[in-house]
């Protein structure tokens, strides 16, 4: 995620503001935050309250200058109430749906650990295809649905400018198959 | 015993990480639920399982059971309720509310990753037909701690090393893994001196990677090290003939002869020992025994065999004992 305020820099420092409900989200970069008013960041303060994670999540810990940063903020996981501070300070996600709820908070983290990467090995059981074959196919394992419609979208405008129109239904009808999905 | 190369490569192992989607992590879990884990996880696995409730079992079986490597430490110490299922032949093993909800290995003998790769899916493809396994498309398999997200995979071969040790190699070994997305640590030891020289060599990458690329790349590594490994206890033989012997026989005197000893006297003995075995100098010793020995020798396996827990000096009179029973 891009920082909100220069629009270069990763975002490192995120707050969620909730006024009488009204919600107001900011992420910015160091530099930036270093210069926020809503912040009013002490850059060393996180020193002070040293602790394993801070670089492992790129936070200083609860107690320190984040704390402060997210007094207000309220957002809790669905399922096991985490809130992000949570998962800083124990260094460990909460629940599966964690995941979920605070996407964008752990990205710069699983970016900063295993890089832009996504998961192209196994999958549980349950995606099996109706029938019973594991996604072992190439395209399953190596592109999201996303990319898939994507790749099959210009496929499509490929076969329908060479007059093949045969595929073209073929391919437009796996692409309403991947979209329902 | 040869196609596996034993005489370096002592034991391959599989670990899969695994959560159930509608649980909280480890962290957030109270007993109730941990309990409902362990039953989801038994009703899964169905018959041919064996299950020890840990949370029952007194400190000297569970401290065998970390230097057997059965479970890990964290398990072990775990403060919710925890159980492990062991499969009949014994090698696979699934830890139930670790830091994940499910811990799945198969610990193999010698270089056979592939093996303990396909048991290790078979048990994780029949779990995942039965549980909701916590899973993203783009992260994979979703962990308590985010560096295991992806395939949620450890692959490991325990590696005895002592030429590569003898000679200094170890460090560039290390330089040079780590560029390939493994690592390698002296399994045991405090300081920088891996005792017994045994080394863990493993994969560190688990996103953006496939299982199998994953454990063909290990292996490749593994078996170039094992080539270095014989070349380099050669290059020592050619040039000192008689170093590994001298060190060998004399380490065996010690074990024969001693009416005390400690652990990491014992580790080293054992490296010595085990390297006059290899390279075919000790003829009486059994390579499996000195490795059931190596085990045996450890504190709470020691103390589980005389029943009771001993202070160390109690412990190194037993083990120099326990030692001339095995070997």
């Amino acid at each position: 995620m891009l920082c909100n305020k220069c629009g270069k820099n990763e975002a490192t420092h995120f707050m969620e503001k909730n006024v009488n409900g009204k919600v107001t989200k900011l992420a910015l970069c160091s530099e930036c935050a270093k210069n926020s008013e809503e912040f009013k960041f002490d850059p060393f303060e996180g020193f002070k309250n040293f602790n394993i994670f801070d670089n492992f999540f790129g936070f200083p810990s609860i107690g320190s200058g984040r704390g402060k940063m997210l007094e207000t903020a309220e957002k809790r996981c669905t399922l096991c109430a985490s809130t992000f501070d949570d998962i800083v300070n124990a260094g460990k996600v909460g629940c599966a749906e964690c995941y979920k709820v605070f996407a964008d908070e752990l990205a710069p983290t699983i970016k900063r650990i295993h890089g832009n990467r996504r998961h192209i090995g196994r999958r549980p059981l349950r995606d099996l295809t109706e029938s019973g074959e594991e996604k072992t196919a190439k395209e399953d394992k190596e592109e999201n649905p996303k990319d898939r419609i994507k790749k099959m979208k210009k496929e499509l405008n490929d076969a329908v400018k060479s007059e093949n129109y045969e595929l073209a239904a073929e391919l437009r009808d796996k692409i309403r198959e991947v979209e329902s999905l | 015993m040869k196609s596996t190369n034993k005489d370096v490569a002592v034991s391959s192992r599989v670990r899969f990480a695994r959560n159930i989607a509608d649980y909280p992590f480890y962290g957030k879990c109270d007993p109730t639920s941990a309990n409902e884990i362990i039953s989801k996880v038994r009703d899964a696995l169905g018959e041919g399982y064996s299950e020890m409730d840990l949370s029952e079992k007194d400190e000297l079986t569970v401290g065998s059971m970390v230097e057997d490597h059965s479970i890990s430490r964290e398990f072990a110490n775990s403060e919710l309720p925890h159980a492990l299922f062991t499969s009949e032949n014994g090698e696979v093993k699934i830890m139930a509310c670790e830091e994940d909800h499910i811990r799945l290995q198969v610990i193999t003998d010698g270089l056979s990753l592939e093996k303990a790769y396909e048991e290790a899916c078979e048990v994780d493809d029949l779990l995942a037909s039965k549980l909701n396994i916590a899973f993203d498309d783009n992260l994979g398999y979703l962990t308590h701690c985010p560096t295991n997200l992806g395939t949620g995979m450890r692959a490991s071969v325990m590696l005895f090393l002592p030429a590569l040790t003898e000679t200094g190699k170890i460090r560039s070994v290390s330089t040079q893994l780590s560029k390939l997305g493994m690592t390698i640590r002296g399994l045991y030891g405090e300081g920088s001196e891996a005792l017994g020289c045994l080394y863990q060599v493993s994969n560190t990458e688990t996103l953006g990677v496939t299982e199998e690329s994953v454990i063909s790349n290990l292996k490749d590594v593994i078996e170039k090290l094992i080539e270095l490994e014989n070349e380099a206890r050669k290059r020592i033989c050619d040039s000192d003939p008689d170093r590994f012997a001298d060190r060998a026989f004399r380490s065996l005197g010690v074990l024969k002869y001693s009416r005390m000893i400690d652990s990491s006297e014992f580790m080293r003995c054992y490296a010595d020992i085990r390297v006059g075995v290899s390279l075919g100098l000790i003829n009486d010793v059994d390579l499996d025994a000195l490795d059931r020995a190596f085990i045996e020798a450890m504190p709470y396996t020691l103390m589980k065999h005389m029943g009771k827990k001993a202070d160390s000096v109690e412990r190194d009179l037993a083990r120099a004992k326990r030692i001339k029973e095995l070997i």
